[in-house]
């Protein structure tokens, strides 16, 4: 079987007033299906960077990056983007809802970018399965913390994803509503069967996942 | 200087942060806008009054009815003026046949004339020829009616006074014999100066008129208008160039109000685009503000701090647009030089100096409301990230943009009534624009789609509703003033050129006598040409007002004076002539044609004084009618009709001596009507003003060429207002662009969802634009230019489509970096 995200020595550096500063370094790694991987470290060391460069938001300074079998150097933006549509989903910590669309239509517009049109139902059905029957007209800013965060979970899940990409899912939500969407976070992963890359802080979240991954200073991850 | 070393810190911090960067732009944009079209206006200005310097044959003239003393000139002289004089009387002309005529004699030096030329021809009625001199010692030029009325070829011998003088060319054209040919009722004779003493016709008590003329640089002029101020001396008439003809005299000030006006939008424009800058550069400053609030900065201490920052930005960007601007000019000139083909005068530095003042005035008037709210704001709703700065007061941001706006109005108008006018204008068209966007973008929110992305695209619209119809009001103001400056430019300027058209009057006749009325209208239909309306003129002396004798000496203005002191040439009419509008008071009733009313032009009754329900009294042939001015009337006298400054009911001139007056175009290829007319009418008087309405149209043309560089400024004013715009919300765009490019989207759908945000943005700015810009220009056709405008379609057309697509392209391509950044890069910065 082939692996579902592979990184190879990966490199990331930034130019700073003081010279180049390396944030991450010779980074190898490989995902696959329905592997859930946890990605910890101290604030700093890149967590957040490595999980744009493996879902090409970003491109690395060195190495390559292959996901869903294709050479993400070897795509445009344009390509990388429609390779994501459809097969990756994201969850972010600041959630990204787009605010000029309900929570039904910011699920809904991740399938029409999937190609899939006129999902209502099929987005209301999620809606449902997070919890929000009753906010689906609701607009981004008139939802609580915890209930965007439901929105982008059914964002994320409405694709039926082949791997998910999730950078501290629960870092802005209270304690209660933080287990209410990590078990919904993981149950909806079990039920789609989609890999997961997940940067967290949270140890008892890293737990969740198949292994754990470390970034230490300098960029370099230790299993 | 600590405190300043802060500020410049504080700006380059700042500036890498964006918000300044904006409010400079807009700033420089202005003053840039400002200084070249002041610029060039002026030196435009200049070459109009130049051009229309002609009409007196100088800059300036003095004239008395007693010999004017010599140090006048030599005052003139030592300004480094050029001068030339002349002296003007009555008398009588013998042939050797023994005929006799009474002529206007005119002793010119051999300076004469220091601006436009004569034209003389070989034989009377000819072609004329641009005299390079005056006459000949012992020569004189007569005008060709003198030729047919006493019977003489060119050539011929005629004596004036006790010297014989030879008749060497037909006079046609003096450059400043237009401005009183209604009293010059004997033809005119033109003789050289050193030859007056040897008629012996001057004595200490002659009637006649001498004459001053003065040319030269604006500075020297001055001066000398100064020293006339000073100069204490009875009798002495100045005369400028709005003293000339009131025909070239309303085209100058159309022009410049015209002028002044597109200046203005751009400064307008611009100043929105100062604000929306300030308010997104204090929304950008609020954390830091929160910071230093904590830290214990007082509310006065910050508010300091971002004033000194907003001063010296916008020194420095008011100073870098006035020398861009006066640069720019050069480059304006030139063009202008080529399509008129004639070289504008040097640029003065002052209109720069006003410019960076204009820019200084702007950064407060428009900017300083939204930083107002920065020291108030809550600290500890900011750094929990829940608000940010408040919009600032409605009512001190109103206070302030009126105040700068009314200031700038007035500075540039420099009269009250027309402040007030472009200022209910200005304020209607923010109201409607802020109001009409409001509702529109809306009613945009309601509009229901299937497909999330074109729901997006409706919902960014209707979401931010307060900052779309900030958006929408401020590109209306920019796309306004481009149909103003361009497409309506257009109507007005042909609406105006309209007022004198190809077949507009070119021919005057005075001193038809009814008898003549039906013979002449024969002649007409003989000749071919269009019979033309004969108006009776009778003469007659202001004698009294409201009863009390009329003291030409007691009015405050030479040009009251000299209406007060002349005959005036009164004529009586049933309906109210073409281009004549009643502006005050009632035109008469069929039933009051056999009253005793009055009807004046309101410039000529303002300056005597005269309002509606005055009594004046005429002295016409020893006898004494009185009238009651019941109305007054604004007069296009660029459309060279015959007009009037007094009309009155057929009933108060009935019985009264009169004689007609007509006006009439003729063709360039039927010059022989000419002498015809002349030949079977003598006793009538013609004359040809062909150069004047030249003139005329010269200066539209010019305004016109000024009024498209014009266009460059504000097109620029609405780009910085776009950037601005688009600055404001580049941060939240960002983030959308960077989430919808992680869900998979497309670069061309990003770039379509914003160009389409963008396009209905300028549709809708565009829709309100066109709207306001037709209510405006028709105003401002009927109010300043004296025609009703009658707008074609494609204002509508350029407002929507010119709107959309150019808003939506300029939109987009200002979002390009935001929509080309990599994805994360976006998310992480926000």
């Amino acid at each position: 079987m082939e692996p579902i995200v592979t990184a190879n020595n990966l490199s990331r550096q930034v130019k700073t007033a003081d010279g180049e500063l390396t944030i991450l370094d010779d980074i190898e790694l490989s995902v696959m299906p329905g592997d859930a991987v946890a990605i910890t470290g101290p604030s700093g060391s890149g967590k957040s960077t490595l999980l744009g460069l493996l879902a090409g938001l970003e491109d690395p300074s060195r190495g390559s990056i292959r996901l869903l079998g294709q050479e993400l150097s070897e795509l445009n933006q344009d390509e990388k983007a429609a390779l994501r549509a459809g097969n990756v989903g994201f969850v972010f910590q600041a959630f990204y809802l787009l605010n000029g669309l309900t929570a039904i239509e910011n699920v809904e517009i991740a399938l029409e970018l999937a190609g899939r049109d006129h999902q209502r139902e099929a987005a209301g059905e999620l809606l449902e399965r997070v919890g929000l029957a009753e906010r689906m007209n609701h607009y981004p800013p008139q939802l609580s913390g915890g209930e965007q965060q439901r929105v982008a979970l059914a964002r994320a899940f409405a694709v039926n994803p082949r791997v998910l990409f999730a950078d501290e899912p629960t870092g802005n939500l209270d304690t209660a509503s933080s287990e209410l969407v990590a078990d919904l976070f993981f149950d909806l992963r079990l039920q789609y069967g989609s890999a997961l890359l997940l940067v967290t802080h949270d140890s008892t979240l890293a737990a969740r996942c198949d292994r754990t991954l470390t970034l230490g200073v300098g960029g370099r991850l230790q299993s | 200087m600590t405190g300043i070393l802060m500020t410049l810190r504080g700006i380059r911090r700042d500036w890498r942060t964006g918000g300044l960067p904006v409010i400079a732009l807009a700033l420089s944009v202005a003053v840039c806008a400002v200084t070249s079209v002041g610029v060039f206006n002026e030196r435009v200005q200049q070459a109009m009054q130049s051009r229309a310097a002609q009409t007196l044959g100088a800059d300036l003239v003095i004239q008395s009815h007693n010999a004017i003393p010599p140090e006048v000139a030599q005052k003139a002289l030592s300004l480094e003026l050029e001068v030339s004089q002349q002296v003007e009387f009555p008398s009588m002309i013998l042939t050797q046949a023994g005929t006799t005529r009474l002529v206007s004699v005119k002793a010119v030096d051999q300076r004469y004339p220091l601006r436009g030329s004569a034209r003389t021809a070989k034989r009377p009625y000819g072609d004329g020829e641009v005299a390079g001199a005056i006459p000949g010692r012992g020569e004189i030029w007569a005008h060709s009616r003198l030729f047919s009325e006493v019977e003489i070829d060119v050539g011929a011998t005629v004596q004036l006074g006790e010297q014989t003088f030879r008749t060497t060319r037909a006079l046609i054209l003096e450059p400043d014999g237009f401005s009183s040919f209604f009293h010059m009722a004997a033809p005119r004779v033109m003789m050289r100066l050193s030859d007056l003493p040897t008629t012996g016709l001057i004595t200490p008590s002659s009637r006649a008129h001498y004459r001053i003329q003065v040319a030269g640089t604006r500075q020297g002029l001055t001066s000398f208008s100064q020293w006339l101020d000073t100069y204490e001396r009875a009798g002495l008439e100045r005369r400028t160039v709005k003293d000339a003809q009131p025909s070239i005299r309303r085209a100058l000030d159309r022009a410049s109000s015209y002028l002044g006006l597109a200046s203005l939008s751009v400064v307008i424009v611009a100043g929105a685009g100062i604000f929306i800058a300030a308010f997104f550069y204090a929304r950008g400053q609020s954390t830091t503000v929160a910071i230093m609030r904590c830290l214990g900065a007082s509310q006065r201490r910050i508010l300091q701090t971002f004033i000194l920052r907003l001063v010296v930005v916008a020194l420095v960007s008011s100073f870098v647009g006035g020398l861009l601007g006066y640069g720019g000019q050069t480059f304006l000139s030139l063009l202008a030089e080529e399509k008129l083909g004639s070289t504008l005068p040097p640029p003065a530095i002052w209109p720069m100096l006003s410019g960076i003042a204009v820019g200084l005035v702007a950064a407060v008037g428009f900017g300083l409301a939204p930083l107002l709210k920065l020291p108030k704001l809550s600290v500890l709703g900011i750094l929990r990230g829940e608000k940010g700065v408040a919009p600032p007061s409605m009512w001190v941001t109103l206070g302030l943009v009126l105040l700068t706006s009314g200031g700038l109005i007035f500075w540039q108008a420099q009269e009250a009534m027309l402040t007030l006018w472009v200022m209910g204008l200005t304020l209607c068209l923010v109201v409607s624009l802020a109001a009409g966007g409001w509702v529109m973008l809306w009613l945009v929110g309601r509009i229901r789609v299937s497909r999330p992305s074109h729901r997006y695209v409706i919902s960014s619209l209707g979401r931010r509703l307060g900052m779309g119809s900030m958006q929408v009001l401020a590109f209306g103001l920019g796309i306004a003033a481009l149909l103003m400056v361009t497409v309506m430019r257009a109507d007005l300027l042909d609406g105006w050129m309209d007022t004198i058209p190809s077949g507009t009057p070119n021919r005057f006749l005075i001193n038809v006598q009814p008898d003549q009325h039906k013979a002449l209208q024969e002649f007409f239909v003989a000749e071919q040409l269009a019979s033309p309306d004969l108006f009776p003129m009778t003469r007659g002396r202001w004698v009294r007002h409201n009863g009390v004798l009329v003291d030409p000496q007691a009015y405050p203005t030479l040009q009251a004076q000299r209406f007060a002191a002349r005959e005036f040439n009164l004529t009586s009419s049933i309906d109210l002539p073409d281009s004549n509008r009643v502006v005050s008071g009632s035109w008469w009733r069929t039933g009051q044609l056999g009253d005793r009313l009055l009807s004046l032009e309101a410039e000529f009754a303002e300056s005597l004084g005269i309002s509606i329900g005055d009594q004046m009294t005429f002295r016409i042939s020893g006898v004494d009618l009185t009238g009651r001015v019941s109305s007054l009337r604004a007069v296009a006298w660029d459309s060279f009709q015959v007009n009037f400054f007094v009309i009155a009911t057929p009933g108060l001139l009935d019985g009264q001596p009169k004689t007609l007056i007509t006006s009439f175009f003729l063709s360039p290829e039927k010059s022989d009507t000419t002498a015809r007319l002349v030949r079977q009418f003598p006793s009538v008087t013609l004359f040809d003003v062909d150069s004047l309405i030249d003139q005329v149209r010269e200066i539209i043309q010019q305004a016109s060429v000024a009024v498209q560089y014009v266009f460059l400024f504000t097109l620029f004013a609405g780009i910085a207002v776009l950037i601005a715009a688009v600055q404001g919300s580049a941060t939240e765009r960002s983030r959308d662009a960077a989430v919808l490019r992680a869900l998979g989207s497309s670069t061309r759908r990003l770039w379509l969802a914003q160009f389409c945000e963008f396009a209905l943005l300028g549709g809708i700015a565009g829709l309100l634009a066109a709207a306001c810009a037709v209510i405006t220009s028709s105003i401002l056709a009927r109010e300043v230019f004296g025609f009703v405008l009658s707008p074609g379609w494609s204002v509508w057309v350029l407002g929507c489509a010119g709107g959309a697509l150019g808003i939506g392209l300029a939109g987009t391509v200002a979002l390009r970096r935001v929509l080309q950044r990599a994805p994360l890069k976006s998310l992480v910065q926000n």
